[in-house]
């Protein structure tokens, strides 16, 4: 910010702060309001010791405290220490006029917790470049503060409507019962969005899609195409039993909805617990990770040109089977990003490994196996989705 | 992620080191713009130094490619290995874009 012309045309809001004049000689707060209203200011407050000073001070809370040191019954190092031990004005500036002139005495001032000082007997100049530059930190440390506090909270709101886009605990619970397979989900979101999204489409006779998608990028880009691409799956219900139609069209909508540059992960399937199987199409997506009881894990196939790259990519289905006692895996690309490794090195064993050590909730086990090697704040998001055919609570 | 650019009279071959993500852009928007200044037909990014690259970054390739392909210039990408190579492959990029070892 470039200073003001000499005449103290300000560039920042700062002639409506308040400031509180704190000296017990009338002269010299006369002075100094004299000195402001002449630059201007037009909210000046007077206290003339210290417990008049702090009763003002919270009564309504000044931008600047321009404060005498010596005054009888509490002094300006009082005053500081009080105000500095009080959570609420630990950032209140605190400019403190002062004869003292050893060092000594300067250094006790900034340890009570002086903001700055200004030296007695006062030069008009000075003391109006001071209260300037305070007064104009004060404002933009709080602009900044009001516009992180707005970012903080819109953040927070789309993580909740995040929240409700993900499939309802009664949402799963119904699927369970109509198709026998007990759905768990397992996502940790990164503080700036990454655009993992996953759900389910309920279709006929106990069978029921599952996708999970990973758009490119993060933020906010990334989460408002992530609510985008859920529409357009949701718009897309009545290809829901054929999963490789139901990308080759998704992508077709993708390609004309996002930019160049964006695209998404995209692994769709059709869990049919009747037929024991699990008919899929990947796109960039992650290998789905079937385990089985007793046997080795089966790791899927889920790659494909990402959706929204281009137009007329055809994708394949596959299948896996799924027979009762069986468990699905599919999580997101993140999972992998962050274990370094291709699923088969990294996730492969690190799952087996915590389905062998796990005495109750399995679940519960290749979740937290997950997060010690994943840690807790993840620069991306991380989703898992169980698909589970064991039946109980193993 | 950095860069270092040798051009021949064929190829214009870009050294890619280190991570290619989210955070990038503006690097490689830089980068994009220097490959369309020089004069070789084959641009070509080697990524054998390239440890890691991240959805985002996939989609700077292919922002790049689609600049190339205005110009009438190929992008050509060159040597993954480890995680880019997977990514890559998983992606099926090779579809639409010439990928070399």
């Amino acid at each position: 910010m470039t200073a003001g012309p000499a005449d103290g045309a300000l560039r920042l809001p700062i002639r409506d702060c308040h400031v509180l004049v704190v000296d017990d000689t009338d002269f010299n707060r006369t002075l100094i309001g004299a000195i402001l209203e002449e630059a201007g200011f037009t909210d000046i407050g007077y206290a003339k010791d210290g417990f008049e000073a702090l009763e003002k001070i919270a009564q309504r809370t000044p931008d600047l405290l321009i404060l005498d040191i010596m005054m009888p019954g509490m002094d300006g190092f009082e005053v500081c220490r009080r105000l500095r031990a009080d959570h609420a004005y630990a950032d209140l500036p605190v400019l403190v006029q002062t004869a003292l002139s050893s060092s000594d005495d300067r250094n006790r001032a900034f340890a009570a917790g002086t903001t700055d000082l200004i030296s007695k007997p006062l030069d008009r100049a000075e003391l109006l470049a001071r209260v300037r530059i305070h007064l104009e930190n004060r404002v933009l440390i709080r602009s900044l503060q009001t516009y992180r506090a707005r970012v903080e909270g819109e953040l927070a709101m789309a993580h909740s409507m995040y929240e409700h886009l993900l499939p309802s605990a009664a949402l799963r619970d119904g699927l369970e019962c109509s198709s026998g397979v007990a759905v768990r989900s397992h996502t940790v979101l990164s503080s700036d969005m990454g655009g993992d999204l996953w759900g389910v489409l309920r279709l006929a006779e106990g069978r029921f899609g599952v996708f999970l998608l990973d758009m490119a990028g993060r933020g906010v880009s990334a989460a408002l195409n992530a609510f985008r691409m859920h529409t357009l799956i949701h718009e897309l219900s009545d290809l829901a039993e054929d999963p490789a139609a139901f990308l080759t069209e998704l992508n077709d909508r993708a390609v004309r909805l996002l930019e160049l540059g964006e695209h998404a992960a995209v692994l769709y399937g059709v869990v049919d617990a009747a037929a024991g199987r699990f008919r899929y199409a990947g796109a960039a997506g992650t290998a789905p990770l079937l385990l089985l009881p007793g046997g080795a894990p089966v790791l899927g196939d889920a790659a494909g040109l990402p959706v929204g790259v281009a137009a007329d990519t055809r994708y394949e289905a596959r299948e896996l089977p799924f027979a009762a006692g069986a468990t699905l895996m599919l999580y997101s690309n993140a999972v992998l990003d962050a274990l370094n490794a291709s699923a088969h090195e990294s996730l492969e064993p690190l799952v087996r490994q915590a389905l062998d050590s796990a005495a109750g909730d399995r679940f519960a086990a290749v979740t937290e196996a997950l997060e010690r090697a994943l840690g807790e704040a993840p620069s991306d998001d991380h989703t898992l989705v169980w698909l589970d055919r064991t039946g109980g609570a193993s | 992620m950095d860069y270092g650019i040798d051009v021949k009279e064929q190829e214009a071959v870009v050294q890619l080191k280190g991570r290619l993500t989210f955070n990038d852009h503006a690097k490689l928007r830089a980068l994009i713009r220097e490959m369309l200044q020089n004069k070789a037909k084959r641009q070509v990014l080697d990524l054998s130094a390239l440890e890691f690259v991240d959805s985002a970054g996939i989609g700077m390739l292919l922002i790049a490619r689609e600049e190339m392909a205005n110009v009438d210039k190929q992008l050509v990408l060159r040597a993954a290995t480890g995680q880019v190579k997977r990514v890559l492959t998983v992606a099926q990029l090779n579809k639409i874009v010439a990928i070399e070892d």
